[in-house]
């Protein structure tokens, strides 16, 4: 697949280089004349130097003949326009776009961009819930940071300790996706028992993964 | 009318000042407050609508600053994208129909006019229409 990375700092480069081992073809874009240096040194790709949401830039970048347009520069309206102009002028069927403010994701997907990731959000998201309890931890972030599969410790004192899987509360979107006990791997059916210190892995939509806790009685210590 | 203007550079600044001149209300909504001094340096007028500090293209700054009833918004700061994405923002998020947009560089000015229906200004172009008018005479 060939790739078009508009802005070549941290978040483009390490892309950049991620692309690359999957063995994507990328180009990147970058005004800073410094950075282009660093990048084509360290990269050995085609660099850009030039502003993202010029035409001569993206026409310089062939970005017309990329399969994704990928917009990771620091100004989310930069990231805006730079998709906007890859879709609607160079016919680029994939665009995504970085939003460093959370309030832009949905905005920019409104707003035409195919995917926006939200590097502040999903970050910010993990650290709150390390922070908030040691019983549960992110293992993955899906559906782009909407939700998430977790691994939850029940705690010694669970409430629902001996009770069946189907006797137990589980509100919001949540599934119950396997138990861990000692070495023991379980796949959980209506009948299995929840027992204290089992690691079970949760899959939960994020909006809706304090109810389980509240449910539960996890939230807080 | 009421009329939101987006950017406070000389541009939205002698727009401000000719448009209270002929009696419309005025919000103005400018990143930098630095950029507001500029409505003082006047002579012979004073700024009498409200300027408000922030982001114009943050949803919530733009219901701060009267989106909602306003009949028409100018973006006209000197950033192109901010300019752009404010009035997507007024047009597709709050339904604006009169939504006026300055974009320096010629090209986006055609494709934001055709593809997303925005009224734009290139001031690339009229710069160069004029010098070219002048000398063709």
């Amino acid at each position: 697949m060939k790739v078009c990375i508009a802005g070549g700092g941290k978040v483009g480069m390490y892309l950049a280089q991620s692309l690359l081992a999957h063995h994507h073809k990328v180009t990147i874009i970058e005004p800073q004349e410094m950075l282009c240096r660093t990048l084509a040194d360290s990269l050995d790709i085609p660099v850009i130097c030039g502003d993202a949401i010029s035409f001569d830039t993206m026409r310089t970048a062939d970005v017309a003949s990329c399969d994704a347009f990928v917009a990771v520069t620091g100004a989310d309206e930069n990231n805006l326009v730079a998709c906007q102009i890859a879709k609607r002028e160079f016919g680029v069927n994939r665009t995504v776009a970085r939003a460093s403010n959370p309030k832009n994701r949905e905005l920019l997907h409104t707003l035409g961009v195919d995917t926006v990731v939200c590097g502040t959000d999903n970050l910010s998201h993990i650290l709150e819930r390390e922070i908030e309890t040691d019983t549960i931890r992110q293992l993955l972030s899906l559906g782009g940071g909407t939700a998430s599969l977790n691994e939850i410790l029940l705690p010694e004192n669970f409430q629902f300790a001996g009770q069946a899987v189907k006797d137990i509360p589980m509100p919001g979107d949540a599934i119950l996706v396997c138990i861990t006990r000692d070495a023991e791997f379980i796949i959980p059916h209506g009948n299995t028992t929840l027992l204290p210190w089992d690691r079970i892995l949760c899959l939960t939509q994020d909006d809706t993964l304090h109810l389980l806790m509240d449910a539960w009685g996890l939230s807080g210590k | 009318m009421n009329i939101l203007v987006i950017g406070c550079d000389q541009v939205g600044a002698s727009l401000v000042r000719d448009l209270e001149h002929i009696g419309h209300d005025i919000s103005l909504i400018e990143k930098d407050p630095e950029q507001l001094k500029r409505l003082d340096a006047f002579d012979d007028y004073r700024f009498r609508g409200t300027a408000l500090v922030g982001d114009p293209t943050d949803p919530d700054t733009l219901r701060q600053g009267g989106i909602d009833n306003c009949d028409a918004v100018a973006a006209v700061s000197e950033d192109d994208s901010v300019n752009l994405m404010a009035a997507q923002i007024a047009k597709s998020i709050f339904r604006r129909e009169k939504v006026i947009c300055r974009v320096s560089d010629p090209h986006l000015q055609v494709l934001y006019h055709k593809a997303y229906e925005i009224d734009t200004i290139c001031p690339t172009v009229l710069t160069e229409q004029s010098v070219f008018r002048a000398l063709a005479k």
